[in-house]
């Protein structure tokens, strides 16, 4: 899996390029070319779109009038839907940290280069995407669906974190554990989709031992004036992190986080133990689920889980969690936005296949079989072991997702 | 010449002992209970009756621009006159349309659609006893034909030299008949309205359905009658009648009740396909007779079957050759109502020779500029799609570079608002492009058309560059590229309106037909049509004799006389179906697409053809430098295809038709008929004893097992396309007897095989319905997965495996089933009421195969087929090949 990733301006300048993969870097002229065909293209009169070889995309796309992201990059879906998504991120990604003020109008050209490296870690972070490292196990770069956890503890942390949050001036705060969403204050979920995202990207991106502060822009909601962000980590495995003004200073927050959370240190070390299933221990699934994700469309949250059962059940164990989690993100890559649609329609595809009515899909492999299911808001991909009648793994489907969504002690959306 | 050594008569012997070699024809008293006698030659059902000829020298006296008119003008009057096959002339009249590139091209139209019935057989088969005695004379004379015939070729090859020229420009206008084919517009000087053109047109009517059987006009004949006096022929006919508008002709006819075209009814038979018929043109003759205003009504209302009625027209010469207006009043239709065609076509790119010093279309060998001079904008004569062809041409380099693989295969532009896409082929130095609008077909679709022509371009022409650059062929190629786009048009159209049997009448989205979308793209090889064993045995025994023939085995007085070429291969059509080959799969393949570009298997699947001969040099992959020749000899609904190979043993090949071949593939062509082969397709197809609909599995696993005769040597993936139905516990299923209770489990079948396409059971489906549209892109978009999974596993054969650009994560994909549902009633077209019954999820199933060969199977099926049933539906696939 490889990909390279140019931006230039419109104006013709380079403003850099990202490779991934094992692969030579990329000479300047054939640089020249990509981003020449697409200029030329557009003098006279028409817009390149994307362009593909039996085994790499090329996708062009210009942002805010300024500038124009290419990515070359071997892709398994069947549109270049997900390509374009990922440039998409990426040019979130250039908003969020330097705002849209400094991309638009440019005033030097080579300080905006220097600018645009503090966004190399994401970006590169994204790119990982199309072949990610061994411990993302987040589906929210390919969703964008923010990627949830579901404890029995949930409502106790939404009280503690409104009433931090409330104490610290902002309505903006939400609970990590094991880097999965537990709990957020109302407003949290306000905020744009995107913008959650790449909040989620940071964070998992920069790990740091105590937490982070540092300004960033939201990319729909505030480009032009930054915010801050703030994280702390309160265990090993679990942070909280704040959107706040100017105020209060650091060292003032600390000592509200202290207040706050020092209580709920056995409360977090059992929502910790949810993980790695992500659901309440008392809940069990069928034996035969290997991994699932289940997105809600309308909440715009996912729950995923590569390895649900947290005992000993898995009897199926001749796929470790890094396979599973690339089965699965295959799968969500190849069906999504060619077979299958996303319940509410809400990702506009402009994709030229007008009408999608499957509701279901079936992929056996060789040595595991995957079933994706729309049911009303929720759309849950599942992966079995091989060897199972598709009627079988339906029952066993529609059940699972019932129990995600309906049980009283599985509330996550 | 020197090929052939006459010897005198003696013949009659050593046919009749050939003929004893069929073991079928004697040990079928049933069917040929008129058998009897020493020498058996049997006849043909009913093809050359003379008075279904109505086209043709003997047929149409009357009519002097009749299609053969029409060919014979190329040759001098004496030769053509009276000759016809049967006479005992030596000269075959198709002969005289031999062009001087040694290449024929020669059709003839029964003039009555027959629909085969057992008593049309019965009567024909009398007519043939009758004839019986004329067909052994026939026999006998066949020798002394043969001497005549060389000798005539000498003659034929000077004649043919003299006028090259004329004789070229004919035959190129008759290349790629389409499905209503006009003869081309000829003038008559003997006429006293010389300067108008006369053209002939056939045109099938159905008074009762509409054209084609699909259900056109509206209410039936009464209703039908009542809804005014042009209603008739609107509906027959497809154009609005009214008054000339002209005032100087004097003709027998009076002024003012001529005929004339006032408008085309939009979607009717004239309108579409290639129909020349323009507004403003003059019905001068119907089947010969002189029409006028006021008895067209009579005439056109005592027609009451479906038939073929002949339309003699005439048109006004324009300033401009008529011929050059073709594109837009045949292939692009309506167009000159509507808006613009979005950007759209074929191009030819090369860099060579382009210096800085060139003109600025110099690098553009070839644009099918169809329809785009007139849209504004266009500088230079330059498709809108070529204005920027500098980046088409450098992303052609810079792909292989970017990413060390083949060139680009598709790109994706917006242009005017428009999506287009423009897939690329890269042959040598020239860059072959094919771009059409993403509202007519999708970049999948666009891309296998794009392939398929590119092979048909090489199969024919030899190379693409040779078939878009030499001028000779432009017409040819001009006449593809507008089926094409049409077609293309058409099915956008379709999509749009969502409802695509209302675009074309019985045309090309027919499901039940073998010419639909779907089968366009899967299908190369034609479909199969498994004959029951003994029919099968028996063609494939003919076609085995047929290959296995030579002149030696004719006469043994004929010692040194051979054939100039060897026959690699054979296949017949029946119905526009294949159902015997012996051809390899790559070479079916070709030979598959080679008749469905040129609507040749259309053309014999939806008219009676009196004769049909081809005889072209093609160009298939691989071959060692030998010549290559195609043979295609029609009659009926049959096709014989042969592919031939110069060199080798055979004797030096004098670049001229082998006509003797031709002959003995039409003697061929008798015995297939002999053998009731149309009757036994036409039961398969349309009878009683469908093996489609049966009752249980166990007739399904029986009767639906086709015999095929495929090739193993293949490994390329060609496609094996059959569907079929199995209701479960009702003893007679009809589609208004559907209950809730016994459900039908309807089963969708698109296998896709190596060598062959299988067709089983007339559709049930509504043609165009919204559930054949989800099956067609369901199975076109899990074929494309597909095609990665076996990318994938040819990566791993490869050194370099696990590259930064491959793609292993679907290299393990067996199957693939995806649910939809279709909102309204998909499968009953005849049961409004009780389609709310009907389970309307679907489920597509796609299995990929591997071993032995690689094969791909969609099965189609209704949402809560027990999975013993969906296995068995592969197993029955599997059945298929023996």
């Amino acid at each position: 899996m490889a990909a390279y990733l140019t931006c230039q301006s419109l104006s013709g300048l380079p403003l850099f390029i990202r490779r991934k993969g094992d692969i030579p870097s990329l000479p300047f002229p054939l640089v020249a070319s990509l981003n020449g065909v697409y200029t030329y293209t557009k003098t006279q009169g028409a817009e390149l779109e994307n362009t593909y070889s039996e085994n790499a995309f090329v996708v062009w796309k210009e942002y805010h009038d300024t500038y124009m992201l290419c990515i070359v990059a071997t892709d398994t879906s069947l549109s270049t839907v997900h390509l374009k998504h990922i440039l998409d991120l990426v040019s979130h990604t250039m908003v969020f940290y330097l705002g849209l003020e400094e991309l638009v109008s440019v005033k030097n050209i080579e300080r905006l280069k220097k600018d645009l490296k503090v966004c190399y870690p994401l970006i590169d972070t994204i790119l990982d995407g199309l072949n990610p490292k061994e411990d993302l196990e987040d589906f929210c770069d390919l969703t964008n669906y923010t990627d949830v956890l579901c404890c029995p503890e949930r409502s106790t942390f939404e009280g503690i974190l409104n009433c931090f949050a409330e104490s610290v001036g902002t309505v903006f705060g939400c609970l990590r554990v094991s880097g999965k969403v537990a709990a957020a204050t109302p407003n949290w979920w306000t905020l744009d989709s995107v913008e959650l995202l790449q909040i989620q990207l940071l964070l998992s991106n920069e790990r740091y031992d105590t937490g982070i502060d540092i300004p960033i822009y939201l990319p729909v909601r505030s480009p032009k004036i930054p915010f801050r962000l703030v994280q702390w980590k309160l265990t090993q495995n679990s942070d909280v992190c704040l959107l706040c003004g100017p105020t209060p200073s650091l060292a003032d927050l600390e000592k509200e986080v202290k207040r706050f959370w020092r209580t709920a240190f056995a409360l977090l070390k059992s929502a910790e133990s949810c993980y790695p299933a992500n659901i309440p221990l008392d809940i069990t699934l069928d034996k035969n689920v290997l991994s699932y994700l289940v997105m809600n469309a309308e909440k715009r949250r996912s729950l995923s889980s590569l390895s649900p059962h947290s005992s000993s059940g898995d009897v199926h164990s001749h796929l470790t969690t890094v396979r599973k989690r690339d089965i699965l993100r295959t799968f969500y890559k190849t069906i999504v936005g060619t077979m299958i649609n996303l319940p509410s329609a809400t990702q506009s595809s402009d994709s030229e296949d007008v009408s999608h009515d499957s509701k279901e899909v079936f992929m056996n492999f060789e040595y595991y079989s995957l079933h994706a299911l729309v049911s009303e808001m929720y759309l849950i991909l599942v992966l079995y072991p091989s060897g199972l009648h598709n009627h079988y793994l339906r029952s066993i489907t529609r059940s699972t997702l019932k129990i995600l969504t309906h049980e009283k002690n599985c509330k996550w959306g | 010449m020197e090929t052939y050594r006459h010897s005198g008569n003696g013949s009659g012997d050593s046919s009749s002992r050939r003929y004893q070699q069929l073991p079928t024809r004697s040990a079928d008293p049933v069917q040929q209970p008129a058998v009897a006698g020493s020498s058996g030659v049997r006849l043909a059902t009913g093809t050359r009756d003379p008075a279904m000829l109505l086209v043709g020298p003997r047929g149409s006296s009357s009519s002097s621009s009749a299609t053969t008119t029409d060919y014979s003008d190329s040759c001098s009057s004496s030769d053509c006159s009276s000759t016809s096959s049967w006479s005992s002339e030596s000269i075959p009249e198709w002969e005289s349309h031999i062009d001087n590139e040694g290449e024929l091209f020669y059709v003839e139209f029964c003039s009555n659609l027959q629909v085969p019935t057992q008593t049309t057989d019965t009567a024909s088969r009398q007519a043939n006893s009758e004839e019986r005695q004329e067909v052994l004379k026939k026999k006998k004379k066949k020798k002394s034909r043969l001497s005549r015939l060389l000798k005539r070729r000498a003659v034929g090859n000077g004649n043919n030299k003299g006028g090259s020229s004329a004789g070229g420009n004919e035959m190129a206008s008759c290349e790629s008949p389409g499905v209503y084919l006009p003869t081309e517009a000829q003038r008559s000087p003997a006429d006293d309205w010389s300067d108008w053109t006369s053209f002939t047109l056939e045109l099938e009517v159905h008074p009762t359905t509409g054209a084609d059987g699909s259900s056109l006009s509206v209410g039936g004949s009464t209703g039908r009658r009542n809804k005014g006096p042009n209603h008739l022929c609107e509906t027959l006919l497809g154009f609005v009648p009214g008054v000339t508008q002209s005032v100087d002709w004097h003709g027998e006819v009076s002024l003012r009740q001529r005929v004339i075209v006032d408008k085309l009814t939009p979607g009717g038979p004239l309108h579409q396909g290639f129909a020349h018929v323009q507004q403003g043109d003059w019905l001068e003759k119907l089947n010969g007779q002189n029409v006028t205003h006021r008895d067209l009504n009579d005439i056109l209302s005592s027609i009451n079957s479906r038939e073929i009625v002949e339309l003699n027209f005439r048109r006004r010469p324009t300033s401009n050759d008529n011929r050059n207006q073709e594109p837009s009043g045949g292939g692009g239709g309506n167009n000159s109502s509507e808006t613009p065609a979005p950007p759209h076509g074929i191009f030819l790119l090369s860099q060579e020779n382009v210096t800085e010093a060139s003109a600025e279309t110099a690098d553009i060998l070839y644009q099918s500029n169809n329809n785009n001079n007139n849209r504004g904008g266009t500088d230079n004569g330059i498709d809108p799609l070529l204005k920027w062809r500098g980046a088409i041409v450098t992303l052609a380099h810079l792909m292989p570079q970017l990413t060390g693989s083949a060139p680009p295969s598709c790109a994706t532009v917006i242009l005017d608002g428009m999506i287009v896409h423009l897939v690329y082929i890269v042959e040598g130095s020239v860059l072959f492009l094919i771009g059409a609008p993403s509202i007519w077909c999708s970049h999948i679709e666009l891309q296998m058309t794009a392939q398929q022509l590119a092979s048909l371009f090489r199969f024919q022409y030899g190379s693409i560059r040779r078939a878009l650059t030499e001028p000779r062929l432009a017409d040819e190629i001009r006449r593809i590229v507008d089926s094409l786009f049409h077609w293309l048009q058409q099915q956008g159209v379709g999509k749009s309106a969502g409802n695509a049997s209302t675009v074309s009448p019985g045309g090309s989205n027919d499901m039940s037909r073998p010419f639909n979308r779907l089968s366009n793209y899967f299908v190369t090889c034609g479909q199969w049509l498994p004959l029951p064993p003994e029919s099968h045995l028996d063609v494939t025994l003919t076609l085995n004799q047929m290959e296995a023939i030579d002149y030696e085995d004719w006469d043994e007085e004929l010692i040194s006389i051979q054939r100039c070429a060897t026959i690699s291969g054979s296949a017949v059509y029946c119905q526009g179906y294949l159902v015997a080959s012996t051809m390899a799969a790559k070479r079916l393949e070709e030979i598959g697409t080679f008749l469905k570009w040129n609507q040749i298997l259309e053309m014999s699947h939806r008219r009676r053809l009196s004769s049909l001969i081809i005889w072209r040099q093609v160009f298939p992959v691989s071959e060692d430098g030998h010549r290559s020749f195609l043979v295609v000899v029609g009659s009926g609904h049959i096709l014989i295809v042969a592919l031939l190979e110069a060199g080798g043993v055979t004797q030096s090949w004098d670049n001229y038709p082998d006509t003797f071949l031709i002959e003995e593939m039409q003697f061929f062509l008798q015995e297939l008929q002999y053998l009731d082969l149309e009757t036994t397709c036409n039961q398969i197809l349309n009878g009683p004893q469908n093996p489609a609909l049966v009752t249980n599995l166990s007739q399904v696993s029986e009767s639906t097992t086709p015999i095929s005769s495929s090739p193993e040597s293949s490994e390329l993936p060609t496609f094996r396309y059959f569907r079929c139905f199995i209701s479960r516990s009702t003893p007679s299923w009809k589609l208004s007897s559907i209950t809730p209770g016994m459900r039908p489990t309807m089963i969708n079948y698109l296998s896709m095989d190596f060598g062959t396409g299988v067709f089983i059971a007339p559709t049930i489906l509504n043609a165009g319905t919204k559930f054949s549209e989800q099956f067609q892109k369901t199975c076109l978009t899990i074929h494309s997965l597909f095609q990665r999974t076996l990318k994938a596993k040819m990566d791993l054969q490869r050194p370099d495996w696990g590259g930064p650009w491959s793609d292993k994560s679907l290299v393990a994909l067996q199957e693939v089933s995806v649910v939809f549902t279709v909102t309204g009633s998909p499968p009953s077209p005849s049961s409004g009421t009780k389609s709310s019954t009907i389970n309307d999820s679907f489920w597509v199933t796609g299995r990929l195969f591997l071993s032995p060969v690689h094969r791909e199977l969609y099965v189609c099926h209704q949402d809560g087929v027990a999975q013993d049933i969906l296995d068995l539906a592969f197993h029955l696939a599997f059945g298929a090949v023996l």
